[in-house]
């Protein structure tokens, strides 16, 4: 029953990004629409990157394994709005100047280079495959997490895959934005039920770090094995320069499409707000040291089977 | 005062919240399993540097608009209105200011 609910939502949001919209048949129209984004639509469609499901899988994670250490990502993604900031309103400026769609079209054009423009789109949509990848399966982890069930987790990729690609090609820019907006809502509606299921299950947020502290005070500290301050140090700089600069190319469709430089300045500098939703996950994690097997791997440990739950440091 | 939006100043001023956020295991209160207000030192931290970014970013803002942005900005919206009206495709003419 649960399968064929979430299927049916799956569906549901597929239908929603097509809803409304003629299929777009021009590249411009697709990737860019007229270049006149508002505020709110450019909002959610740039602030979707903050949510993924990487929010609830990854970052728990990684907290479970690392503690406070998973705040890293809390970090390179706030430090993305300042680099953008500065970044962006160019990168947005010469793409409506010199008509770019892509950010293919950026390199080649900006290094006097098709060779140079080629290897970019080659590279940003080999590269982009792992992305993808791990989105789908996040989304295959919470279904099976959630039915309990590995076939409704193999459907629900399946489904989720064939459905991306046909809203994306039919809708374009717009249909993205209309999920985007239905997503942001969506992720902070789980997010405060995963943080009331944690208080519920394990105790008050005081409580949970008072036991820690006294069980596993190592996972207050960025000192974890793997988790040290040479990986926050890195992590957190490789990435921001990745993440601030633009480097992925699925980024620049919403800087491109939007209607001003300022309205990306006015997004960026509020969008910080979104790291706040991470804290969540990140409390989860850390709130399963307290309730599962230390053994259970941490890239494992958001959908642990009740059976593993034994744990006592 | 400078119309530039990467100015030196501006720059400045973003860099602190960065700083912060990329020393914070070499914090004293981070580098110790320690508790404020019931919450790790180091989500606390953290959560004091999305606010600082905030901040940081509206004083930046400000001061780009004082200092000759705003009118920067009026007069992108009116190359945007002008060739939003001159092409539907996107591609527009290249300004002697986007040249290489």
């Amino acid at each position: 029953m649960l399968t064929v609910a979430i299927i049916i939502g799956i569906v549901g949001i597929g239908a929603l990004g097509i809803a409304g919209r003629r299929r777009q048949t021009e590249l411009s129209s697709w990737t860019v629409g007229k270049r006149d984004l508002p505020r709110w639509t450019s909002w959610f469609l740039q602030a979707g990157e903050s949510l993924t499901t990487f929010s609830f899988l990854g970052l728990a994670g990684i907290a479970f394994g690392g503690g406070v250490a998973a705040l890293f990502a809390v970090a390179y993604l706030t430090i993305n709005c300042i680099v953008q900031y500065f970044v962006i309103p160019r990168q947005r400026a010469l793409g409506a100047n010199r008509g770019y769609l892509t950010m293919a079209d950026f390199f080649q054009d900006r290094f006097n280079s098709k060779a140079l423009g080629k290897t970019v789109a080659l590279v940003g949509a080999v590269f982009l495959i792992p992305y993808l990848q791990l989105q789908i399966t996040g989304l295959g982890l919470i279904v099976q997490l959630a039915t309990g069930s590995e076939s409704a987790r193999g459907y629900s990729m399946a489904v989720a895959s064939v459905l991306v690609v046909v809203f994306v090609i039919w809708a374009g820019i717009r249909g993205l934005a209309k999920v985007a907006v239905f997503k942001d809502f969506a992720m902070l509606a789980a997010l405060v039920i995963v943080l009331a299921g944690v208080v519920a299950g394990i105790g008050g947020i005081p409580d949970i770090f008072a036991k820690v502290m006294d069980t596993a005070p190592s996972y207050l500290t960025i000192s974890r094995p793997g988790f040290d301050a040479t990986f926050w140090v890195t992590s957190v700089i490789v990435t921001s320069i990745g993440a601030g600069l633009n480097t992925f190319p699925h980024l620049w469709p919403p800087v491109l499409a939007a209607k001003s430089g300022a309205v990306l300045r006015d997004n960026v500098k509020w969008l910080a707000v979104y790291q706040f939703l991470l804290l969540i996950p990140i409390t989860a994690g850390i709130a399963a040291t307290l309730v599962l097997d230390p053994k259970t791997k941490s890239n494992l440990s958001s959908w642990a089977s009740p059976s593993t739950r034994c744990r006592s440091h | 005062m400078s119309t530039t939006l990467a100015s030196p100043k501006r720059l400045t001023i973003a860099s602190v919240p960065i700083v912060g956020m990329i020393i914070t295991p070499f914090l004293p209160f981070v580098s110790t399993p320690t508790l404020w207000l019931g919450l790790p030192s180091a989500i606390v931290w953290m959560g004091l540097m999305i606010v600082a970014t905030i901040v940081a970013l509206q004083i930046i803002e400000r001061t780009y608009l004082r200092e000759g942005g705003a009118e920067l900005d009026r007069l992108e919206a009116e190359q945007s209105g002008l060739a939003g009206a001159a092409t539907t495709n996107g591609a527009a003419t290249i300004t002697e200011r986007e040249a290489h």
